[in-house]
């Protein structure tokens, strides 16, 4: 079927059979390979991307889902060539290791920051508990969604 | 002493491109005309293929191969040896008609897209003539035709010291078992060939332990000249053992040479669980023998480790276990036997800690059950068993360093407040719903392979005109900071930033002979090369940069970029200066070649300590408090060393409560290869993690630096499992501790 939907702030438009699985389409045809495939059943979180504004397993979402829609992947994070807050304070509060899980961990975070400016600690793990970090334990990564949330609140202030 | 860079948390290496998705991991690559594989697996236990229908499969469009037995080399090959010359059991080949277990390689199928090759995988149809199987070492033993002609059970050699049987004390007896577990690294198995049959090279690009490992394989298996068979590792998404043994880089080796074109191998999840390696599961039984005064006299062990359908590298990860028995404490009279037996299941293989994690278990149970017996402190009962300070153990002939068991202990009780806490939980309503227990356990690990051979740095470092720095050296990064770790020692040396430090990984056409980054080594012996080779460029330094500002070496000094003068440092020239100097003056280019042969092993002391709620109406257990103490001798990042500190935890915590590869009773299938019913430990369920390191500079290490990786997953398991049994009063020692299981124990007690 054709596909109009929006890729990271583009309109744009192409054939896909409507069962493609979206993770597929973006590393396939799009050739966007920042969502990576763990599980292939929304058990890991590493292909996260944002469906319009929440935060869906790009493994989970079939193509023929995404058109009239908005698909945000970890590429089209930033602006201007500046790394999005999320992307820096994961950098800078050492909550990368392998980098595998970090493209969808920050998408998940970035879904989360999306509903709530100010989650707790609390809110935060739950709503990475759907992504899986094996090389670390998750507290560099709390903290890092934190600094983050301040400096998206003090964005919003400005 | 005051470091720029050591000690100091660094972003690790390529976080940039991490945090923008823009780092490309090897199933992220694709090249011209590359062609997918997909393999065809056995679903039967054990059988002979009688025949292979693969014309479906060829007709599907895009397919351009089948692979099967009769068009591949049959060739057999040890999936777990680096150099040819190594004793192994080579008991696989590329694909086979005698399976042996439920997801064994059969066939493959090479198309053009990816999913032309899963549709045309699905087609080729096997016909299976079953043989009896065995999916546990005990009915292993019983086949009446073994697994293998040669080499299905393999005992070894008993290992012992002393004289048990004339040791004096109290026999005391405990068993332990563990499950099969997988190591669910995020990025599943990748490889990707291309051979140009024009040129006849051969490039693989896989993110593996070991390129030169992954060299000799394909070498053995397709009968390639090394020259021409160029091996890249590619970024790791985690490893933890998983990527140590060359499982696809052979069958996408052989694809390529016979298309003559690039081929990938992605696998799925399910193909990691199924058809790569899993942990071992193992059965001991220990039999200790404890004076009046509770010191240990002497261990008996008996373990059997479960193979899987080929055996591999467990023999040796069953022998490396019976030095591990004898290093933590002072145990006069050691026997220790071991078996590894082949069945009908999934191959055993290389789990983080190589026997480390097994040996902690098998030994801190065994003292825990045996201080909780006895009403003694388990923390007491070490201090009068641990190896003094640079001790040997039993079966090895080095020094283990400054083995700061007491420290460690020490430092531990005090902080985690352990005998407050056992005071407060005494008086616990041992009748309420929850009960808390306190647990604890010691242990040592290696920092490089030392005596064993195959142990060496050798690195080539070079001082572009720029002043920018190149390391050529044979690291393999497992995404646990290795690279950062390097750059930073040399970056220290060399008064640099590590920004002007680059250093690619292993790749076999450039960087010497290297066995691999396995044993936790890359720091202490890599590092090592690393800093002693920036210790010769320095020399090089200051020899050129005395010419040139016409000053005795002895009287420079070295800083930002730059060489002066000590005493007039407005007399100074920059590196790059001193690069186009040799470069005018007939000195050539600054390049030191440096090989590092280290000739000492410390064993890097590590001590957990844990506070553990059980709900005895569920049997969920909740890990509330935890404490590492790790002598890490200095950390090099430490950011990097907590990371591996709170991974240890949560793969620990996995590996106790809830991680369990499941096999069908009958037929030997893997019944959960997925993540939905494999469970690992999530965000939410972590507790807060303290860490402490015991800084005690190694003498040897660079800027005194031990291991740790795999130590901090040494004891993990264990001070659960005792933390657990203290709150239950009991002595659960069949892992995993399973809600279900806990409630059945609970039950059985009533």
């Amino acid at each position: 079927m054709k596909l109009r939907f929006i890729l990271n702030g583009q309109a744009i438009e192409l054939e896909a059979p409507p069962e493609k699985r979206l993770i597929d389409l973006l590393r396939e045809d799009l050739h966007l390979t920042g969502a990576k495939e763990g599980c292939g059943e929304g058990e890991c979180g590493s292909c996260t991307v944002l469906l319009d504004d929440a935060a869906v397993h790009a493994c989970l979402v079939l193509a023929g889902q995404i058109d009239g829609h908005s698909v945000t992947t970890i590429e089209g994070l930033g602006k201007d060539g500046d790394l999005d807050p999320l992307q820096t304070a994961f950098i800078e509060n050492m909550a990368i290791q392998c980098g595998y899980c970090t493209p969808g961990m920050i998408m998940a975070a970035r879904g989360l920051l999306l509903k709530n400016l100010d989650p707790s600690e609390a809110e935060i793990r739950n709503a990475i508990s759907g992504n899986i970090c094996r090389c670390a334990g998750y507290t560099q990564i709390i903290q890092a969604i934190q600094e983050a949330a301040k400096a998206y609140r003090k964005e919003a202030q400005l | 002493m005051n470091h720029t860079y050591i000690g100091k948390d660094m972003p690790i290496e390529n976080a940039a491109a991490k945090a923008m998705g823009r780092l490309v991991y090897c199933g992220d690559m694709s090249l011209p005309h590359m062609a997918y594989m997909k393999l065809v697996l056995s679903p039967v236990a054990h059988g002979i293929v009688r025949a292979i229908h693969t014309e479906k499969a060829a007709a599907i469009p895009g397919v351009l191969a089948v692979l099967t037995p009769d068009n591949t080399p049959a060739i057999t090959y040890d999936r777990g040896r680096v150099l040819a010359n190594q004793q192994a059991p080579a008991q696989e080949t590329i694909f086979s008609r005698h399976v042996r277990f439920a997801g064994d390689r059969i066939a493959a199928v090479v198309a053009e897209t990816p999913a032309a090759a899963l549709e045309a995988a699905a087609l080729v149809e096997v016909q299976i003539d079953p043989l009896p199987a065995a999916f546990t070492p005990e009915d292993a033993l019983t086949l009446e035709q073994p697994i293998h002609d040669k080499d299905s059970v393999i005992t070894l050699p008993t290992a012992s010291c002393g004289d048990f049987d004339e040791e004096v004390g109290e026999l005391f007896t405990h068993q332990t078992s563990t499950q099969r577990i997988t190591h669910v690294a995020m990025e599943n198995h990748c490889a990707l060939a291309d051979y140009d049959p024009a040129t006849r090279h051969m490039t693989i690009w896989t993110p593996t332990q070991s390129v030169f490992g992954v060299r000799s394989v394909v070498c053995t298996v397709l009968g390639l000249p090394m020259n021409r068979v160029r091996v890249i590792k590619t970024p790791m998404g985690g490893s933890f053992g998983c990527k140590q043994e060359m499982i696809l880089e052979p069958l996408v080796a052989c694809a390529a040479q016979m298309l003559g074109r690039p081929v990938m191998l992605q696998f799925d999840r399910r193909e990691v669980m199924l058809c790569t390696v899993l942990k071992h599961p193992l059965a001991s039984q220990v039999q200790a023998k404890i004076d009046a005064a509770h010191k240990v006299k002497g261990l008996r062990i008996d373990v059997t480790l479960d193979a899987g359908a080929y055996q591999s590298v467990s023999p040796d990860y069953a022998e490396t276990m019976a030095k591990k028995f004898s290093w933590v404490y002072d145990i006069p009279s050691i026997e220790y036997r071991a078996r590894s037996v082949c069945t009908n299941t999934p191959v055993s293989g290389s789990y983080r800690g190589w026997g480390g994690p097994e040996v902690a278990l098998i030994l801190e149970n065994t003292m825990n059950a045996y201080a909780k017996k006895q009403g003694l402190d388990p923390i007491d009962f070490r201090l009068k068993n641990i190896l003094p300070p640079f001790s040997q153990g039993k079966f090895i002939s080095y020094n283990l360093g400054s083995l700061p068991f007491r420290e460690a202990l020490q430092a531990g009780r005090a902080r985690f407040q352990w005998d407050a806490r056992k005071q407060a939980l005494a008086s616990q309503d041992r009748d309420g719903r929850y009960l808390k227990g306190l647990g604890m356990a010691l242990s040592t690990h290696t920092s490089g392979y030392f005596p064993r051979r195959l142990d060496w740095g050798r690195v080539i470092l070079k001082m572009e005109e720029d002043g920018t720095v190149q390391i050529n050296l044979c690291v393999h990064d497992h995404g646990c900071g290795e690279v950062t770790a390097l750059k930073s020692i040399a970056a220290e040396e060399l008064r640099l930033s590590p920004d002007e430090i680059e250093l690619q990984e292993g790749d076999t056409a450039y960087n010497a002979l290297d066995n691999g980054c396995y044993t936790s080594r890359s720091v202490y012996v890599l590092g090592k090369a690393v800093q002693e080779a920036s210790q010769s460029l320095l020399k090089e330094l200051y020899r050129y940069g005395a010419c040139l500002l016409q000053a005795p070496p002895e009287a420079l000094f070295h800083g930002g970029g730059q060489v002066f003068v000590r005493e007039e440092p407005s007399r100074a020239c920059t590196y790059s200066d001193i690069a186009y100097y040799c470069a005018d003056h007939g000195a050539g280019a600054l390049m030191i070649d440096h090989n590092h042969i280290p000739e000492s092993n410390p064993g890097p002391v590590a001590a957990h300590f844990c506070q553990v709620e059980v709900d005895r109406l569920t049997g969920q257990c909740q890990v509330t408090d935890y404490l590492a103490v790790h002598d890490v001798g200095q950390a090099i990042n430490p950011a990097s060393c907590r990371s591996q500190v709170a991974s240890a935890l949560q793969q620990g915590m996995g590996f106790v409560f809830c991680e369990k590869i499941q096999l069908d009773e009958k037929t030997g299938r893997v019944k959960n290869a997925d993540l939905q019913r494999y469970h690992v430990v999530r965000a939410a369920e972590l507790p807060p993690l303290d860490i402490l390191f015991i800084e005690q500079p190694d003498e040897k290490g660079p800027y005194g630096a031990k291991s740790l990786g795999e130590a901090c997953a040494l004891p993990v398991a264990p001070a659960l499992v005792a933390a657990v049994n203290d709150a239950l009063d009991m002595d659960l020692t069949q892992l995993p501790l399973s809600p279900e299981g806990i409630l059945k124990a609970l039950s059985e007690r009533k």
